[in-house]
């Protein structure tokens, strides 16, 4: 397992951050999700024993969250929400320097540096002052730095936050060739669903401070079983007449049918009934759905 | 987009042990100083009072040996009780030398933490730097060290390391290893002092340099410090001083009044009055140098209960390396030689004469240089206050350097 929690519970004064959040999760890509106060800093703070949580267990890379927190910070890399700088220093110095703190010696440390500012797209800015750096090259910046000792786990607290569009592409571009080619397990957190469904296979949805779902993006999206999105050419509302006579549900979506088959039908019935309607079936897949929908209908079940 | 673009490779190196993490906080801090040449500039001029200090142990090496150019230096401004036996006097001539080098580098530390110093928090919190920090394998405690390893490093190439120099090349120039045996202690206490200065003078810094975002602001902070603490302690000083001597004052001309001879009738009313002025200026001449021998003498007795010195901050650093050094030994020790001529020759060199004072004025006071030269409230005091600042400066750094637990 990438991480386990077990029952974890955080609160700050009054503030309920975490509570009896129980986790297991496996390596790979991880988005995060959750509405703002669902505990998702939190919870990262939480398996880089930033914090002192007030019950509960759990292990990253199998280390334990109380007695090892140091080793876990060893084996992960931490890109922060807000901009953070070591400041006076150029870009290469900057990510050397992190790999200092991690305990890389100087000269591996500063060649590592280079390896990775190029990586993340900063080879030509390298040597200017991390202060003249934009919003979008801070971010690049600290993504180097938190790669520069090669961690196990890369933990993105929200990358794209005030990035232009191009900025946006590059930096998921990053993080998913690092989790999909490089086997660098990730952990995502985003309010951006695009983002996440872009960059992770697997996600975890929290809502004040709990877990509201967990899976694979794919098998959460495949929820609608027996149900397809259908387009014709020609007369769409007949079409949909001719379905609910033959017993099926039918609800219109945007410029396409969808229909939920009954028991003991099969997709047959659409060529069937268009076959004697004499209408041409243009778009016909099994409906999915978005994993907004997805994390709505978990927000909608939590509230309920 | 390059040519030749192989992605991200995995590093497979191996990491150092936790124990030395603050090293390359500090080494980075200390990097990040030296760049600027105010730095560079102020740490050559601080060498400055080390070159005296290695000048003056070779010296008195070279005036042990007899070294005839030595001599003719030396001979003629020292007592004869010291040029006749150097080598008794060796240990108290080194610490002496000591005392005065730690004085300036106090001062050059002073003023290289105001330079270095406030960066070292403020710009951290100034840039939110503390989550890249506290998100790696570094404790609190290590990023401290590692900020109060910058000013350590500076502490020790202005004093310590110096000190250690001066101390080798002044046994070298001696010839003679029986040095090392009479001086031995000054290095412990040099490293001891050095130690102190850093662990005081860092971790009010650091305090300092986490309470504002503002690294200018922090400046002015720790040069209120310095100055203002100096001119309150001067000033209260000041004012005991001249209480003591008005109240003195007003005492002795109470007596004169009572004690003074009638003038005798003189024929010429003209000559009558020049006399008169002539003994009256006399008579206040003598008063005077009365009045400030009791107010040595009272200054003295009150010395070890004179707790305005405290107000001052380098003050109270000072006291401690007196106290480390032994100073005050070695002032009575030289004082022992210097007073001896000094009392002899006291009639021959036109010291004044005041009633009833004229074996005062003959006797030896082995005491005088120590008392005046050397601060003589307990230097416990001194420690305590340092103590009760390290406090205060610890519970800051430790409000203002929080760790990431809280919510936001």
């Amino acid at each position: 397992m990438l991480f386990e929690l077990h029952n974890i519970t955080k609160t700050y004064g009054k503030v309920t951050a975490l509570s009896g959040l129980s986790v297991a999760v496996p390596p790979g890509a991880v988005g995060l999700l959750g509405p703002n106060g669902a505990g998702k800093t939190t919870l990262i703070r939480t398996l880089l024993g930033l914090i002192t949580i007030e019950s509960g267990s759990g292990e990253v890379f199998g280390l334990d969250l109380h007695s090892r927190r140091l080793a876990i910070r060893q084996a992960v890399g931490f890109v922060p929400e807000d901009e953070c700088l070591f400041p006076g220093v150029p870009g290469v110095e900057f990510v050397a320097y992190a790999g200092e703190l991690c305990g890389m010696c100087r000269p591996d440390a500063l060649q590592r540096a280079h390896e990775v500012l190029n990586h993340v797209g900063l080879g030509e800015a390298r040597y200017r002052l991390v202060e003249s750096y934009s919003a979008g090259m801070t971010q690049r910046l600290t993504l180097a730095a938190a790669l520069v000792h090669d961690p196990r786990l890369l933990i993105l607290d929200e990358p794209t936050n005030g990035m232009d569009p191009a900025g946006r592409q590059e930096m998921l571009e990053l993080a998913r060739d690092l989790a999909h080619s490089k086997q660098m397990s990730l952990l995502f957190s985003s309010h951006l669903l695009p983002d996440i469904e872009y960059v992770c296979d697997h996600v975890l949805v929290l809502g004040r401070g709990r877990l509201l779902l967990q899976g694979q993006i794919q098998e959460l999206k495949d929820l609608h079983d027996r149900c397809y999105e259908v387009g014709v050419k020609h007369d769409a509302r007949a079409f949909a007449r001719r379905l609910s006579d033959a017993g099926c549900r039918v609800k219109d979506g945007d410029h396409r049918l969808l229909v939920s088959l009954p028991p003991g039908q099969s997709e047959e019935v659409f060529w069937t009934l268009a076959a004697a309607a004499g209408e041409q079936i243009r778009h016909l897949r099994p409906q999915r759905s978005t994993l907004e929908e997805v994390f709505l209908k978990a927000l909608e079940k939590d509230a309920a | 987009m390059p040519i030749f673009d192989q992605g991200y490779q995995h590093w497979k190196g191996t990491l150092s042990g936790r124990g030395w993490r603050w090293l390359a906080v500090a080494r980075h801090g200390l990097r990040g100083q030296l760049k600027g040449w105010v730095v560079r500039i102020l740490l050559l001029v601080a060498w400055l009072p080390a070159l005296a200090l290695i000048v003056a142990l070779a010296l008195w090496g070279l005036f042990e040996q007899g070294a005839e150019g030595v001599l003719s230096l030396l001979q003629p401004i020292l007592p004869p009780g010291i040029s006749a036996a150097p080598h008794a006097y060796r240990q108290a001539i080194w610490t002496i030398a000591y005392s005065t080098f730690f004085k300036f580098e106090v001062f050059f530390v002073m003023l290289l933490v105001v330079i270095t110093g406030p960066n070292l928090i403020s710009r951290d919190l100034r840039f939110n730097a503390l989550p890249l920090y506290f998100s790696r394998p570094l404790t609190r405690l290590d990023y401290f060290l590692g900020k109060l390893g910058v000013i350590a490093a500076l502490v020790a190439a202005v004093a310590v390391g110096p000190a250690a120099v001066a101390y080798v090349l002044g046994v070298c120039f001696s010839l003679d290893l029986s040095v090392i045996r009479d001086t031995w202690r000054l290095l412990p206490a040099s490293f001891l002092y050095g130690l102190a200065i850093v662990v005081s003078v860092g971790t009010l810094m650091l305090a300092l340099s986490s309470l504002s975002r503002r690294s200018l602001y922090v400046g002015i902070a720790w040069a209120g410090l310095w100055v203002i603490s100096s001119t309150v302690a001067g000033v209260l000083g000041g004012i005991h001083r001249e209480a003591l001597y008005h109240k003195l004052w007003q005492e002795e001309m109470g007596q004169g009044n009572t004690e003074r001879p009638p003038h005798d009738e003189s024929p010429d009313p003209d000559q009558a009055s020049m006399e008169g002025r002539q003994q009256s200026r006399a008579a206040q001449g003598a008063m005077r140098e009365q009045v400030r021998r009791r107010v040595e003498r009272a200054e003295a007795e009150a010395a070890p209960t004179n707790w305005r010195p405290l107000c001052s901050y380098t003050a109270n650093l000072q006291r401690l390396g007196e106290a480390l050094l032994n100073t005050d030994a070695a002032w009575v020790q030289i004082g022992q030689a210097v007073e001896g001529p000094r009392a002899a020759l006291w009639p021959l060199l036109g010291g004044r004469r005041a009633r009833g004072s004229d074996a005062e004025s003959a006797s030896i006071n082995k005491r005088r240089l120590a008392d005046q030269l050397v601060p003589q409230y307990p230097w416990i005091w001194s420690a305590g206050v340092l103590a009760g600042l390290l406090g205060l400066s610890l519970w800051t750094l430790n409000t203002r350097v929080k760790s990431l637990d809280r919510l936001r």
